[in-house]
């Protein structure tokens, strides 16, 4: 409750500032009429009265100024007027500010990109269903074990043919770039392909937008359009 | 009037909330009580009064609302808010046990 109510007044000072300033004035004004109709009271001429009050009174000014430092909102208000010198300072001293700057978004922009690709490479999961339980198979030459080379051809078959320990054992060729060139109506289109033994897709379980995937344990070859 | 008598914001702090701690009051009324029952000896001055009684209200030990007085005009009128009453509590323990330190302190 008490948290509320000191987070209400804080507020208050902060974004009805000049309302609380009125109140402060009047209340301060409230106090010094008081003091003159006292000094009245006691037989003094009003005027030497309200001369007696402001005397004893003070600097009102400074009265507002030490009642707003309690409001505890003088720091934001302080922390406003460093920033814009800061902006200032910064204006005046275009070079330094320019390298700065060029620091900074360098230094951002170069995380910004290597953390993307990490994402994308290391970190996002495959886009397929069940993407941990999609391993890559390598071979290797017992004489240097630390080497992994890719399973060549024959192997290949051997492996799938053979194999209990996976639900589908794939290949698919060296991507390149070039494509192919598909001539349709008069008209040639360049696509970009992906060789693929058969039951790629079933093994991805990521099925297929057109066509018809062979099943079975033939050794063929499938272009896979995308 | 006599010279104006340095005090510690604590006590200050429980000077005004034992006094609106009855009724609501404005700034000048609780000066005014504050030295009238110290017998004159308390002279609370406005530049420590006000500031007191904002950083109370920040605190929201006391809350205030304008009024009119009996002569009728506006004035702010202070009053203690449950956390104010707590707080009162506190220091006025405070102020007992700072009083039975004092005995012993000049009967040595």
């Amino acid at each position: 409750m008490r948290t509320l109510d000191k987070a209400r007044m804080r507020f208050r000072s902060l974004f009805r500032r000049s309302k609380v300033e009125v109140e402060l004035e009047a209340e301060l004004r409230f106090h010094l009429d008081q003091l003159i109709e006292e000094n009245i009271a006691s037989g003094m001429p009003p005027d030497e009265a309200r001369r007696a009050a402001l005397r004893t009174i003070g600097g009102m000014t400074r009265f507002q100024e030490e009642c707003r430092d309690m409001r505890r909102v003088n720091f934001i208000e302080s922390l406003a007027q460093d920033v814009r010198y800061a902006i200032r300072r910064l204006a005046k001293t275009p070079a330094f500010t320019g390298v700065v700057i060029a620091t900074l978004a360098l230094g951002i922009g170069g995380i910004t990109a290597m953390f993307s690709v990490v994402q994308a490479v290391l970190l996002a999961p495959l886009p397929y269903e069940q993407p941990g339980q999609l391993v890559r198979v390598y071979q290797q030459d017992p004489n240097r074990p630390a080497l992994p080379y890719y399973v060549t051809g024959p192997h290949f078959w051997e492996i799938r043919d053979h194999t209990s320990s996976f639900e589908g054992f794939v290949a698919l060729g060296n991507y390149n770039e070039k494509g192919l060139d598909l001539a349709h109506d008069g008209q040639a289109h360049r696509l970009r392909v992906l060789r693929v033994t058969s039951g790629y897709f079933r093994a991805l379980r990521s099925g297929q937008l057109r066509g018809r995937e062979s099943s079975g344990k033939t050794r063929s070859v499938y272009g896979s359009l995308f | 009037m006599g010279k104006p008598t340095d005090l510690v914001q604590g006590t200050l702090d429980l000077l005004i909330l034992k006094t609106i701690s009855l009724e609501p009051k404005h700034g000048w009324a609780i000066a005014k009580r504050i030295q009238q029952v110290s017998r004159e000896a308390l002279q609370i001055q406005q530049g420590s009064l006000y500031p007191a009684l904002h950083r109370l209200e920040q605190q929201a030990w006391i809350k205030a609302e304008w009024r009119t007085t009996e002569a009728g005009r506006m004035a702010k009128f202070y009053s203690l808010t449950r956390a104010g009453r707590k707080q009162l509590e506190k220091l006025a323990s405070w102020a007992r046990l700072s009083a039975a330190i004092n005995l012993v302190v000049q009967e040595a």
